[in-house]
């Protein structure tokens, strides 16, 4: 079955996964900006990286017929240092016009701190100046709870942000509920140790239904499975689930969501021939 | 919902039970450790006080960290036995019920605190 996983890291993947992906259906991908598990000295370094994202990766992906789009900002973990951030945020403007970028992302929270707070929301004036699409980060374990509640303050008090043009990343059981509720996508993310596992997925799509919802594997450097949506897939099919349904959470919604980008829209298509 | 109660018992019964058993397997590591090191520290302060009578386990906040019982009033630990607590009664949503009892709380006045502008 043919999917996109709107959420994975591949700068950390080898070629061979794109090879394995791509054999178990991934016809697309999204990929956003994150932290390299270590702070960076200097905006060079994230120019660098954003050449990275705009420039090497969907080439490597197109070796194996995948599209690569991307999402750039500088992550929640190191916004902890503002000066670097907001020269960052002043940079990110030359990359926007790439033809595989889709929007700001993925911005969020990781300890909701006041700096965190403050340099997601100078991201989201990026966003809305330059009229992107929004994808966001919500912290990990403890922290997720408030966090989510905190990043949906900050965008439902702001009236130009558009919920239909955010995806909000990382949604659990207790988060889930709040994110569709206000309008927003909402992406599950399967991961081994955090976050969910495609068995608690298949039960959240159960209990909330198939709108504005998708699944990802996040797939990165740490202990993560890239082929974490066939995991999900199969548990679908042997809970005996439609392949109607299946294909609305792993194909469809991330195709409607990302179309809203006219980037996104025409690559697509040419998949699709 | 596409499949019964029972199917859904049979499929997952032995996941439920490999997991059940795991966390049983983390509370008894607690507790071996725990028994151990307050049998070393009685055996310590018996040495040091030389009266062969060994001191009460729990007789200062201080005794009791070294003797490994602090563990008991530990937040996480607490956090774990509220947890299995929900997992016994027979009320429904569990995952969030305990997803919520391992988060900090949300508190709606949080752009106040932190002084940030409202839009």
């Amino acid at each position: 079955m043919d999917y996109i996983d709107p959420h994975i890291h591949m700068v950390s993947r080898t070629t061979d996964d794109y090879e394995t992906l791509a054999k178990m259906g991934c016809v697309a991908m999204s990929e956003p900006a994150f932290w390299a598990g270590f702070d960076r000295g200097s905006v060079e370094s994230f120019r660098d990286y954003f050449r990275q994202l705009t420039d090497f990766e969907p080439k490597r992906a197109a070796q194996y017929g995948i599209r690569h789009y991307t999402w750039l900002c500088i992550n929640a973990k190191e916004a902890e240092n503002v000066s670097l951030s907001r020269e960052v945020i002043a940079m990110i403007p030359e990359f926007l016009d790439a033809p595989n970028v889709l929007g700001i992302g993925e911005i969020g929270l990781n300890k909701n701190t006041r700096n965190e707070a403050t340099i997601f929301l100078e991201h989201v004036e990026l966003a809305v100046k330059y009229n992107q699409q929004i994808l966001i980060h919500t912290p990990h374990l403890e922290d997720k709870y408030q966090g989510t509640r905190m990043i949906l303050d900050m965008l439902t008090q702001d009236s130009r942000i558009d919920p239909s043009r955010v995806l909000v990343d990382h949604v659990e059981e207790h988060t889930i509920r709040e994110v569709l509720d206000r309008g927003f996508w909402a992406g599950m993310t399967m991961y081994p140790i955090s976050k969910c596992t495609p068995q608690r997925a298949a039960d959240m799509i159960e209990t909330y239904g198939t709108e504005r919802l998708m699944a990802n594997s996040a797939g990165d450097w740490g202990p993560s499975k890239p082929t974490a949506i066939p995991d999900l897939i199969l548990e679908l099919k042997q809970r005996g689930h439609p392949r109607a349904l299946i294909e609305k959470i792993v194909y469809q919604n991330p195709n409607q969501f990302f179309q809203q980008s006219q980037k996104w829209k025409s690559i697509v298509d040419e998949v699709n021939r | 919902m596409v499949r019964s109660p029972q199917q859904i018992l049979q499929n997952d019964y032995l996941i439920a039970r490999a997991k059940i058993i795991e966390v049983a397997a983390v509370l008894d590591r607690i507790d071996r450790a725990a028994a151990s090191s307050a049998e070393a520290h009685a055996k310590q302060s018996t040495l040091n006080t030389g009266s062969g009578v060994p001191p009460r386990s729990d007789a200062s906040p201080e005794a009791s960290a070294s003797s490994g019982n602090a563990v008991y009033s530990d937040p996480s630990y607490q956090k774990i036995q509220n947890a299995i607590a929900i997992l016994s009664d027979r009320l429904p949503d569990k995952t969030r019920r305990i997803q919520e009892l391992l988060s900090r709380p949300y508190t709606p006045d949080w752009m106040q605190q932190f002084q940030l502008p409202a839009n």
